[in-house]
């Protein structure tokens, strides 16, 4: 039963992944019509791996930290983006600028005592490789050994999907 | 029902009693979601080392990552050449089946 379960989890995951993924696809494609220059070439396919990435991490939702630090991070590239658009129009709200910066720092300051608070713990020898990882894992920064563990086993099926579903509509698409 | 509870509640909380063995069948699951190590369970059982799975599930994450890049750039390919309005009715059937 519980596998049924899991199946039926996993095959709704898919079409949710791939309805929020073709939304973003429609959108990149209403923004860039014509991708003529290698610049801008470039620039539309990092777009798609973003929306990939948060695509998965939207379906995947606020329980697992890797789509948590997925999400955040986009958050944060948006609100920069946002910051950067206001800088060059040029108003004059400094003071609120200058607040969400503060924002940012903190939360970067956390994860680094978090991370500090780990590195005393850890299974000898596997350490430095477990740093690695967590370069990999989203989030992996603040996370403990255990939930490395857990949060990577998690992390690779789903990007397992996220490659065999990217793969499926460039299929689609070509025929 | 009330273990599933703890499990996730344990999971959440950064703090967490870590145990050998709770390692042990953690690495062990990471191990059966790699091509590379997932055969090598059958023939010597607990041979390969908590580093070596770690090594290869960094290799492994990493080849995911360029796929995805690939895919990114084959998408992008598609998009300004083929008619993409039309496929996604096409890809939600087939994911339905």
């Amino acid at each position: 039963m519980m596998n049924q379960q899991s199946i039926r989890n996993s095959s709704s995951r898919k079409t949710q992944f791939a309805i929020r993924f073709l939304r973003a696809l429609t959108r990149i494609k209403m923004a860039t019509p014509i991708v003529s220059s290698v610049q801008s070439r470039k620039k539309c396919s990092r777009r798609i791996k973003r929306a990939a990435d948060t695509s998965m991490a939207a379906t995947i939702g606020s329980r697992r930290s890797w789509g948590r630090a997925i999400l955040l991070k986009h958050r944060k590239q948006v609100r920069n983006r946002v910051l950067m658009r206001q800088k060059v129009v040029g108003d004059n709200n400094k003071g609120n600028k200058t607040r969400k910066i503060k924002v940012v720092n903190k939360e970067e300051k956390q994860i680094n005592k978090a991370r500090k608070i780990d590195s005393s713990k850890g299974v000898q020898g596997s350490v430095n490789r477990a740093n690695k990882l967590r370069k990999l894992v989203p989030g992996g920064d603040a996370m403990d050994f255990c939930s490395l563990l857990e949060e990577t086993a998690h992390y690779i099926k789903s990007l397992n999907t996220q490659v065999q579903l990217m793969q499926k509509i460039a299929d689609i698409y070509e025929t | 029902m009330s273990s599933r509870r703890s499990r996730s509640s344990r999971q959440s909380s950064g703090v967490s009693r870590i145990s050998e063995d709770q390692i042990n069948d953690l690495v062990i699951r990471l191990q059966q979601l790699l091509p590379e190590l997932r055969n090598t369970n059958n023939r010597t059982s607990d041979k390969v080392s908590a580093s070596r799975v770690l090594q290869e599930t960094c290799n492994y994450i990493k080849s995911l990552h360029r796929e995805v890049d690939d895919l990114s750039e084959r998408l992008t390919e598609l998009l300004s050449t083929s008619d993409t309005s039309n496929a996604q009715a096409a890809i939600i059937r087939s994911l339905l089946m």
